[in-house]
């Protein structure tokens, strides 16, 4: 177990490192953010002396060997426009995207659950066990700003009851919340019922009924026996859920570090966009890694195999 | 398994769970909303900002409608540029021009910082010198070209000195609030303030909410409003549903294409003006087929301008006269007109040039993504109207550091490219500067147009520099370096009940705002 942690740890370290360093050089070839910075009229001396004074004048392979030393000594290069240490700025942000992705997700959960439950459980067909998965089904086909801007236009500014953007009290938490959860619910739902189907239609399910089990508890061990393949689309998903947050944390304006990404590559911000990206990418992973592990609680047969390898 | 668990297992749990979280959201969101009405009663205002407060530190910032707005409600510059875009004192009570190159600037007395210190002779100086410094890096520093070094000649008064006659020194200074030097030995200016204007900042997170509270010690005019609240909204359809609403008081620097859904609503007054920023087809004049004149003047007839202000601006703006300057810059000369929306003029000047049906004129058209009002859009309108003459324009997308790079650094501008163009000071001599043949920003090598706004920019007599700045004029009329449009609109919306003067310089400042009826 615990060699199987250290590996996968390891290995997301080569990860953060190598998406990293591939985010570096595309953002450094794309153009100097001295030139940006300096105000309309600025003479090539006076972008010369910006640039020198920011580093920016120093060979490519300088600047990356530099880059790479400080984020080691956990010592990020300050932000261009914010002035102070890019990863203080991106910590200061953590809270409020962890708040969102963690609300969606759980409203994601609860959402696929229900509808997993009804239409993997109901006998028949027809719209009166496949509604909710038409519903999910509608919900994966709009793309998320768009329900996004849907949301605001119905519950912010036609009823006005709640916020249209910002991050002040629960209710500003609410639409973002539900517009991310909309991406993630989908795959989780329609997994989980047609696992939740085959394990109804496998033997144990057929002896408990027979032995007179009551609905529920064969439901039970049906949905614990449907868990690994969804918790496997929802590590997969929860990365998506990250990647959700750059685009809906803009629509709602979320001050998180989704929104953070956009406004510093705006700004050719280098080093906030590199502390930023750090963030997101070890998060994707470490995700990830989590899945790995739970996969390992839920199913003996998973541990048994990577310990005896 | 506990009983609790097993529970939420089931169905109707789940479905329990899920609508509860809906409900509790829900009535959190109604007891959390507010009308701009409440508002006006507790003199607060909302204001919708496009981009985050980055920085604190007013020197290491250019970014009028955000960083600067905010911070000039906190800190005093020597002199303050009006609504009316007339110089009034701020710090200085009055000012004079001792000799050519030394402005003599008479503080005010009752100047004085929050923690009481006054805003004295050598607090100019310090701030001069950090200014000047070039160790510091500061971002503001190339707004002062000209500019030597402060001298001190007593206490309530300073000297600013320049290298040669500065005409736009006091407009620069408008630009240059002024910090406590003992405070900013113990403090990092980048993320606290303490300044000497109406307002003290009460809450700040970079990127988040910035709030303002007037102070109630402020040695100057009590401003009306006395609480504000900024609220980062970044993106377009964010701010527009925020003023619906009501959760916004004022948004400023709307897209026009929004304006038919602003003008209906009742409760918001639309504020429309030309910007002092202008837009315009910039033309690479050294190399290719836009060296040749004809060929600038017929792309200059190709386009109708009326009819991309009327559609894809809304009619906010007029189109340009043959200008690069709007109306508001010092040293705008009247009386030029544009170039007529004339095909047929246009082809008989292509033909002209040696271009026709067996050698089709083929440019590349070049807009940075995402960067300008409506950018998109009126290229593709510009490229579809030269098709219409026979010159083939492929529109070039391209992010705006790649493109900034090739304009100012490679010096490898393609043969048209979208730009819209502004100078902070709104002096004539300093946008005519992006047009001077030894400026990067140029691409045009025009000795009589040269010869004027160098010559203008030293010109102590008015009457004799608006004269040489319209020979610049007529000059970039008739020699066409760029396809002229129109100057940027300028969309601001605002509550019905709050006052507000729209500007046409970006600023916007909650010391110029009052409630309607409010005492």
């Amino acid at each position: 177990m615990v060699r199987f942690v250290l590996r996968h740890l390891g290995l997301t370290l080569v990860a953060v490192w190598g998406a990293l360093s591939a985010v570096f050089l595309v953002l450094h070839s794309s153009g100097n953010p001295a030139v940006m910075m300096a105000p309309v009229g600025a003479d090539e001396d006076q972008i010369a002396r910006l640039s020198h004074a920011l580093g920016y004048d120093r060979p490519l392979a300088e600047q990356y060997v530099s880059f790479f030393g400080d984020v080691l000594r956990g010592d990020f290069p300050d932000s261009l426009t914010f002035q102070q240490s890019a990863l203080h700025v991106v910590l200061e942000r953590l809270p409020a995207t962890l708040t969102l992705a963690g609300t969606a997700l759980l409203i994601a959960c609860v959402a696929a659950a229900a509808a997993g439950l009804w239409s993997g459980s109901r006998e028949g067909g027809g719209a009166r066990r496949e509604w909710p998965m038409w519903l999910v089904f509608l919900a994966q086909s709009v793309p998320g700003f768009y329900i996004g801007v849907l949301l605001v236009w119905i519950f912010g500014v036609q009823l006005r009851w709640l916020p249209t953007s910002g991050s002040e009290g629960a209710g500003a938490l609410l639409l973002p919340a539900l517009t991310l959860a909309c991406g993630v619910t989908p795959p989780l739902a329609r997994v989980f019922r047609n696992s939740l189907r085959g394990e109804l239609s496998r033997p144990y399910t057929r002896t408990g009924i027979a032995l007179g089990m009551s609905r529920a508890r064969v439901l039970r061990h049906a949905a614990h026996g449907s868990m690994l393949p969804t918790l496997t689309i929802l590590g997969l998903e929860a990365g998506a859920l990250l990647g959700g947050t750059v685009i809906i944390e803009s629509v709602f304006s979320w001050p998180g570090v989704g929104q953070l990404v956009i406004t510093a590559l705006q700004n050719e911000d280098y080093p906030l966009v590199l502390a930023d990206l750090t963030f997101l990418i070890t998060a994707f992973v470490l995700v990830n890694l989590i899945v790995d592990l739970l996969y390992g609680l839920l199913d003996p047969r998973v541990r048994h195999a990577s310990e005896r390898s | 398994m506990s009983a609790h668990s097993r529970r939420a297992l089931s169905r109707r749990g789940f479905l329990g769970l899920g609508g509860g979280a809906l409900l509790a959201g829900t009535l959190a969101g109604c007891l959390g909303s507010n009308t701009s009405g409440s508002r006006a009663r507790d003199s607060r205002v909302v204001i919708g900002l496009s981009a985050a407060v980055t920085t604190l530190d007013p020197m290491n910032t250019t970014s009028v409608g955000t960083d600067l707005s905010v911070l000039s409600s906190v800190y005093s510059s020597l002199v303050t540029r009006r609504p009316d875009l007339s110089i009034g004192p701020d710090a200085a009570a009055s000012w004079d021009r001792v000799e050519p190159t030394r402005w003599r600037f008479h503080l005010d007395e009752r100047a004085a910082f929050a923690d009481g210190t006054p805003l004295d002779a050598d607090v100019v100086l310090w701030n001069v010198e950090r200014l000047l410094d070039a160790d510091n890096a500061l971002r503001m520093t190339s707004n002062f070209p000209l500019l030597t070094g402060a001298e001190k000649v007593d206490a309530g008064t300073v000297d600013l000195v320049t290298s040669e006659p500065d005409a736009d020194l006091l407009g620069a200074l408008s630009f240059l609030y002024l910090l406590s030097p003992a405070w900013a030995e113990s403090h990092t200016p980048a993320t606290a303030t303490m300044g000497s204007g109406p307002y003290e900042i009460t809450r700040y997170s970079p990127g988040g909410i910035v709030e303002l509270r007037a102070r109630d010690d402020y040695w100057g005019t009590a401003p009306a409003v006395r609480h504000v609240t900024y609220r980062i909204t970044p993106s377009e359809a964010a701010r527009v549903s925020g003023l619906l609403s009501g959760e916004l008081d004022l948004v400023a620097g709307l897209d026009p294409q929004d304006l038919d859904r602003l003008r209906t609503d009742r409760e918001l007054t639309v504020h429309q003006l030309d910007t002092t920023r202008m837009a315009f087809i910039k033309l690479n004049t050294l190399t290719g087929p836009m060296r040749d004149l004809r060929v600038r003047q017929a792309v200059n007839h190709a386009v109708d301008k009326r009819a991309i202000t009327e559609s894809l601006l809304k009619g906010t703006v007029e189109p340009s006269p043959g200008q690069l300057l709007t109306a508001d810059y010092a040293g705008y000369a009247d009386g030029l007109s544009g170039y007529p929306y004339d095909p047929d003029r246009a082809r008989e000047l292509l033909r002209e040039a040696g271009y026709g049906d067996g050698n089709r004129l083929h440019v590349e058209l070049t807009v940075p993504t995402g960067q300008y009002v409506a950018g998109d859009l009126i290229v593709q309108a510009v490229a579809q109207q030269l098709s219409q003459v026979g010159i083939r324009a492929d529109i070039n997308s391209i992010p705006f550091t790649v493109y900034m790079q090739k304009y100012l650094v490679d010096q490898d501008m393609s043969d048209m490219q979208y730009i819209t163009q502004a100078w902070p000071t709104l002096a004539a001599g300093g946008l005519y500067g992006l047009f001077v043949a030894d400026s990067p920003y140029a691409y045009w090598d025009d000795a009589e147009f040269t010869d004027a706004v160098t010559e203008a920019r030293t010109t102590e007599d008015t009457a004799r520099r608006n004269e040489l700045y319209a020979t610049a004029a007529r000059r970039a009329r008739e020699q066409a370096p760029v396809l002229f449009l129109f100057p940027q609109p300028g969309i601001h919306a605002a509550a019905k009940d709050l006052e507000w003067r729209a500007r046409p310089d970006d600023w916007v400042r909650p010391a110029e705002m009052s409630w309607k009826g409010a005492a």
